[in-house]
């Protein structure tokens, strides 16, 4: 018998950005309580996160839960392959997954498209990039060719 | 810039928004912002007894009468929580604007989640905006707002903006120092040069996120009803509202579903 959702939070800096722990606890609680999911605990993931190996351990008892809520998007694996694992994994469990930050729900059937293109589009650098190329040519111009 | 680009054709609008950093224009899809303004006041109607047999527009301009100012927390509360965040609802307001907002931002855009509803009583002091731009509060300069009155508006019963050029003389002045030691002081050195806006219902006022602008207590003896909400193009650079969170994309073009799809599956292309 499912008793709950996990929460899962990181106690590191995560994408140039540091969110207390408690600060993050507290908007997964909010979120559930918004939704009027019961939240059973939450688990942190290890310093070095990119394996998201303490993500991962939780498939071990998922059966036991209702689903996940993540702090935050931010919190999905970082690497793309390691990511698709994860999406396979919650697909199997056909459990549900929340991401309290950006109030987003992934339930189970639903294409992991949208979640997916959202975290590509929020965290990758190639337009902050484009945009400081972008600034130096328009301070300093090419000459005529 | 190459000396070859040729000199940029933009439609009147588009050029005042580069001039002024804001335009106003007739919305091309007046029934479906009748609609939206519809939805507002059955919304309100259900929460409310009074103003039977009103039109919407005297409905909304009398609505202080029908609501006592200490409900009027729980009615913008309730309009946000109901509305504000309601799919159906933000795509109405995007349809009102979609015609001329691609000029400003280009036709991939993402909008903000939640729709704002102000609501303003007269000379009620509460929920009024102190001067400021909203990049001071991590806006994107990329960022446009849309701004939508659902009653004509006039004086204080509407709000003030600088243009671009004023905006950003002040910036520069504050930039040189001294910081202005109040929002009030702040409001006394920008106030003169600011301009009320007039706007009938039907209009629709894009502003820059750069711009300087803010709302005085309402004198007037109508209501101020207005929706605001943030469109940017999908791949401008964001400020620390972001997508996922604050901004949710309206469309994807051809090209950007291809690659999206690409990099989805076999990793992004790096230089
Ligand atoms: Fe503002």
């Amino acid at each position: 018998m499912p008793n709950g959702f996990l929460g899962y939070n990181f106690g590191g800096p995560s994408r140039g950005g540091f969110v207390p722990q408690r600060l993050q606890n507290l908007c997964i609680r909010d979120h559930a309580a918004r939704h009027g999911l019961v939240l059973s605990f939450s688990v942190s993931e290890y310093f070095d996160a990119a394996p998201a190996l303490m993500l991962f351990s939780q498939f071990e008892h998922i059966g036991a839960l209702d689903g996940l809520i993540f702090f935050s998007l931010a919190l999905l694996p970082g690497d793309r392959k390691r990511r698709a694992a994860f999406y396979a994994r919650m697909t199997d469990s056909g459990k549900e997954l929340h991401f309290a930050l950006e109030d987003l729900v992934w339930t189970p059937g639903r294409p992991w498209k949208d979640i997916d293109r959202l975290y590509r589009l929020r965290f990758d650098s190639r337009p902050d990039d484009n945009r400081r190329a972008l600034q130096k040519l328009v301070a300093k111009p090419p000459g005529p060719a | 810039m190459s000396q070859n680009m040729p000199p940029q054709t933009r439609r009147p609008h588009a050029a005042a928004f580069v001039q002024d950093g804001f335009c106003v224009v007739p919305s091309q899809q007046v029934s479906i912002l009748e609609s939206v303004r519809a939805d507002v006041v059955a919304y309100l109607r259900s929460m409310t007894k009074g103003g039977a047999g009103l039109t919407d527009e005297a409905y909304l301009n009398a609505f202080h009468k029908f609501s006592a100012p200490t409900a009027l927390n729980d009615v913008r509360v309730g309009v946000h929580k109901t509305l504000g965040s309601s799919e159906v609802f933000r795509q109405k307001v995007f349809a009102c604007a979609r015609h001329h907002l691609e000029d400003l931002v280009g036709n991939e855009i993402v909008m903000q989640r939640q729709v704002g509803v102000v609501i303003q009583a007269p000379r009620d002091p509460a929920g009024l905006l102190a001067l400021h731009t909203d990049c001071w509060s991590g806006c994107s300069p990329y960022e446009v707002v849309l701004w939508i009155p659902l009653v004509d508006v006039h004086d204080t019963k509407s709000m003030y903006i600088c243009d671009r050029a004023q905006t950003e003389r002040h910036l520069r002045e504050i930039k040189a120092g001294p910081a202005p030691e109040s929002t009030a002081a702040l409001a006394r050195r920008v106030r003169p040069g600011a301009q009320d806006l007039r706007m009938k219902f039907g209009d629709l006022l894009f502003f820059s996120s750069i711009l300087m602008h803010g709302a005085e207590e309402n004198q007037t003896d109508e209501t101020r009803f207005v929706l605001n909400v943030r469109f940017k193009s999908l791949f401008s650079p964001y400020g620390t509202k972001a997508i996922g969170e604050t901004f949710l994309p309206v469309n994807y073009l051809p090209a950007t579903e291809v690659g999206l799809d690409y990099e989805g599956e076999f990793g992004a292309v790096h230089a």
